[in-house]
């Protein structure tokens, strides 16, 4: 390993300074060195110590926990998968070195998540081209130009997903498949209960043997991977707990009141990319409110607008409207919260 | 009371409770800064001969609380490094009877007002904060309250254990004396919930004493900090000051009252994950560091702190000898390697407050942690650790954003003043952002303002 530290320190002085020659560069530079070779900087405040935890390895657990989704889909959908995760990968890494670059700033972790997010939130056979504008705009719109991870107000995966569903609504719904199928449909469970009122076996859904977006399907895995994510306190559970458990009380209710409109409580959980959005989106600690009371209203009024888009609108997922929409209403939510809570303490001081 | 956040840092290298007595050293470097005082008004003139206990220099801004000659010896004011040394000492002798006059403050209190002379001159009131402000009380005023929080929970820090090692009698002895000389209506001794022998006599030394209230503490860093107990105490800062002290302070208080003894001398831990066989030290004040320093060191490239390893400060090459407000000698190795792909470590040796590191699954171990930042500096995601962490039920995470914006006015209303400075937020913060730093930078902005 001395030697690649050696090749590092010898091409840094020309990504560095006023006279590298490649200083445009640098920060392509950076991420691969620093991905590679973490930065040996020591604390200059007290306390003198530090948590090992960073953002890389943050990001990285979020990653490895959507790996039953990621492997599911290659499995199922075969190694087209890959092709499309590259290209998101790709074309999002440029855009963000790109603004990095304009920016002179760094390039950060956030996108790794990203860029394998929104792959997972198509159809399996959407065209690469597709996957590309699609992460292209949910980098530009969805992040950058607020100025960056930590500052977008959307979760960007979700506004690109949002952004070529409006832009190629066929692509998105009709162009669907059966894991192992080459035939294209449009039955996805949500679909068909919609429609035809047929329900999808519980089984068929918890092991993913159904049409929808590739990575959303595979709901024993999704599961498994929430929980985890729970566990190593990356992912907060009150959000997937109330957002679920208000899906679930919702549905109930609708279920028993409006009879065939809204699908019951289990089946709302198993199909569709509710379990997905529950576990990976709404968990983003960025877009998601940071009060511990507004995450609970931020997941119960998740849960309200996905029951309601789902049982009364055209569209027959709710999901990713219902995150966005909550995003947009976290800087709101936090600062009522806020408002509330420091007026009480004002009082007691 | 309740008790939220709190986290112990599970570092290697904390201290036996096995005390060593270091035999005085040639010479005497003896600082004329410590954290809170500088001695600038001189008692003594350059080459003077001094007799052990006899005051070199006072500070005018705080109550002229003294710096004491651990050993005669002859003295030399090098104004340069800010220290005077002690040159040519004599072996301890036992000091002469220091005769002092009482200050006007100190006159129509009596006996009491003699006894909290004596304390004054003897250099035992160095021992006392308020709990507030951080800063010294006035020796002569009425506090509202007393704490004594018993023991350290910051690593590493002298233990009380080691202190209390050889009894508690002079500890009950010296919360009895400065129970009655405080006068103070509310007087609490503070203790972790620990199962030892230590802790059950020290529990049963202050139910003793009628007028002390024993409030038992969480074993977790840092619900032992004066200020967080103040508060959750529920005492009013507009009430007058609320003196708080440790261990070591009652210790030297029954010392000065008892023998007239002057606190020329400490024990403190010598501990953290560069050290040898941490343990405790006994020496003089002005004892050179590296002297101390260079047995212990297990690592060449350590850093040296000036107490805790979450708020104490680096020593820095300008201070030669032990200050008379060290409470301990923390040493952590520098970070100097470079770790290749850190993100993708299995992380059995690694502790971290999430459970993203394997060694969740190990028993329960300590890290040998570095100085390392251990990751690169990004914008706040908003993971909320350091909220979960903060013993003061502040969001860190809000506080540092309006705080670096300048937004004192709303950061102060979010609690920007009841930050305690324990530093857990930095320590857990995944990007890796200064923010106890920020939020002392912003409190010193905001008492300037006022
Ligand atoms: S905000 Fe202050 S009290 Fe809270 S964890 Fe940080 S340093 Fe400690
Ligand atoms: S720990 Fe750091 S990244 Fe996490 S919320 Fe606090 S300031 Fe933000």
């Amino acid at each position: 390993m001395k030697f690649l530290l050696d090749l590092f320190d010898k091409f840094r002085p020309e990504f560095e300074g006023k006279k590298g020659r490649l200083k445009t560069f640098k920060p392509l530079f950076e991420v691969i060195e620093f991905a590679i070779f973490y930065p040996s900087d020591q604390v200059k405040h007290s306390p003198h110590v530090r948590d090992p935890l960073d953002l890389k390895r943050y990001m990285g657990v979020v990653l490895l926990a959507m790996a039953p989704c990621i492997i599911s889909s290659v499995i199922f959908f075969g190694p087209y998968v890959l092709a499309m995760i590259l290209v998101s990968y790709a074309v999002g890494g440029i855009a963000e070195v790109a603004f990095a670059i304009i920016r002179k700033g760094e390039v950060h972790e956030g996108f790794f998540v990203t860029g394998m997010i929104f792959p997972l939130i198509l159809p399996p056979t959407t065209p690469l081209w597709m996957v590309g504008v699609g992460i292209l705009f949910g980098v530009v719109f969805g992040k950058e130009i607020f100025g960056g991870t930590g500052r977008n107000p959307f979760n960007p995966a979700l506004v690109a997903r949002i952004f070529v569903t409006v832009a190629f609504p066929a692509a998105m719904t009709t162009q669907l498949k059966v894991p192992f199928s080459d035939a294209i449909t449009s039955a996805s469970p949500m679909a068909l209960f919609k429609t035809q009122g047929v329900m999808t076996g519980y089984q068929e859904l918890l092991m993913g043997q159904t049409a929808g977006s590739m990575g959303e399907i595979f709901h024993l895995g999704i599961i498994l991977g929430g929980i985890f994510l729970m566990i190593t306190k990356v992912s907060n559970w009150r959000i997937p707990v109330s957002y679920l458990g208000s899906v679930l009380l919702l549905s109930w209710i609708g279920h028993n009141v409006f009879l065939d409109a809204v699908a019951p409580p289990l089946f709302q959980l198993l199909a569709g990319g509710l379990l997905f959005g529950a576990m990976f989106m709404a968990t983003d600690p960025v877009t998601c409110p940071y009060t511990r009371i507004g995450k609970y209203i931020f997941g119960i009024l998740c849960g309200f607008l996905t029951v309601l888009i789902r049982g009364f609108s055209g569209y027959v997922e709710g999901v990713m409207f219902s995150i966005v929409i909550m995003n947009a209403f976290t800087p709101l939510l936090d600062h009522i919260i806020l408002m509330v809570k420091y007026k009480q303490v004002q009082v007691k001081a | 009371m309740k008790f939220k956040g709190g986290y112990n840092v599970q570092i290697k290298g904390k201290p036996s409770n096995k005390t060593t007595r270091l035999p005085d050293p040639d010479l005497l470097y003896l600082p004329l800064f410590s954290k809170r005082f500088t001695f600038s008004a001189f008692c003594i003139h350059d080459g003077d001969k001094v007799v052990q206990g006899q005051i070199l220099a006072e500070d005018p801004d705080n109550h002229s609380v003294p710096l004491l000659a651990p050993r005669a010896g002859t003295a030399k004011i090098d104004p340069e490094t800010n220290h005077i040394v002690l040159e040519n000492i004599q072996a301890s002798q036992e000091a002469p009877k220091v005769e002092f006059e009482l200050p006007d403050a100190a006159k129509g209190m009596g006996e009491t007002g003699e006894k909290r002379c004596r304390l004054l001159k003897l250099g035992v009131w160095q021992f006392f904060s308020d709990a507030f402000s951080g800063d010294l009380p006035d020796p002569f005023g009425s506090p509202q309250a007393v704490i004594v929080s018993a023991a350290h929970l910051e690593p590493f820090l002298t233990s009380f254990e080691a202190l209390l090692s050889e009894g508690t009698a002079g500890f009950e002895k010296g919360l009895e004396q400065l129970h009655s000389l405080s006068q103070a209506q509310k007087f609490y001794v503070i203790l972790p919930k620990i199962k030892s022998n230590i802790t059950n006599k020290v529990r049963d030394s202050a139910k003793k004493i009628s007028g002390i209230t024993l409030i038992e503490v969480p074993n977790k860093y840092p619900f032992d900090n004066a200020k967080l107990l103040a508060r959750l105490l529920q005492l009013n800062p507009d009430k007058g000051s609320v003196w708080t002290t440790t261990t070591e302070g009652v210790l030297a208080v029954e010392s000065a009252l008892t023998s007239s003894k002057p606190a020329i001398s400490r024990v403190i831990s010598i501990a953290g994950p560069a050290v040898k066989s941490p343990e405790h030290i006994e020496c003089i004040i002005g004892y050179p560091i590296d002297k101390i320093v260079e047995p212990y060191l297990e690592t060449p490239l350590a850093r040296i702190i000036n107490g805790g390893v979450l708020t104490g400060d680096t020593v820095s090459g300008d201070q030669k000898g032990l200050d008379i407000e060290c409470a301990g000698l923390t040493l952590v190795p520098e970070q100097a390697k470079r770790e290749i792909l850190a993100f993708a470590h299995l992380g059995f040796t690694k502790h971290a407050y999430s459970n993203t590191f394997l060694s969740l699954l190990r028993p329960p171990f300590k890290e040998r942690y570095t100085t390392g930042v251990r990751g690169e500096h990004r914008p706040c995601i908003c993971c909320t650790f350091c909220e979960e962490v903060c013993p003061s039920s502040l969001m860190p995470h809000l506080l540092h954003k309006y705080t670096e914006k300048n937004r004192l006015a709303e950061a102060e209303r979010f609690g920007l003043n009841l930050c305690v400075q324990c530093g857990l937020c930095s320590t857990v913060c995944t990007s890796k952002i200064e923010i106890k730093q920020i939020l002392l930078e912003g409190q010193e902005k905001l008492l300037q303002e006022i």
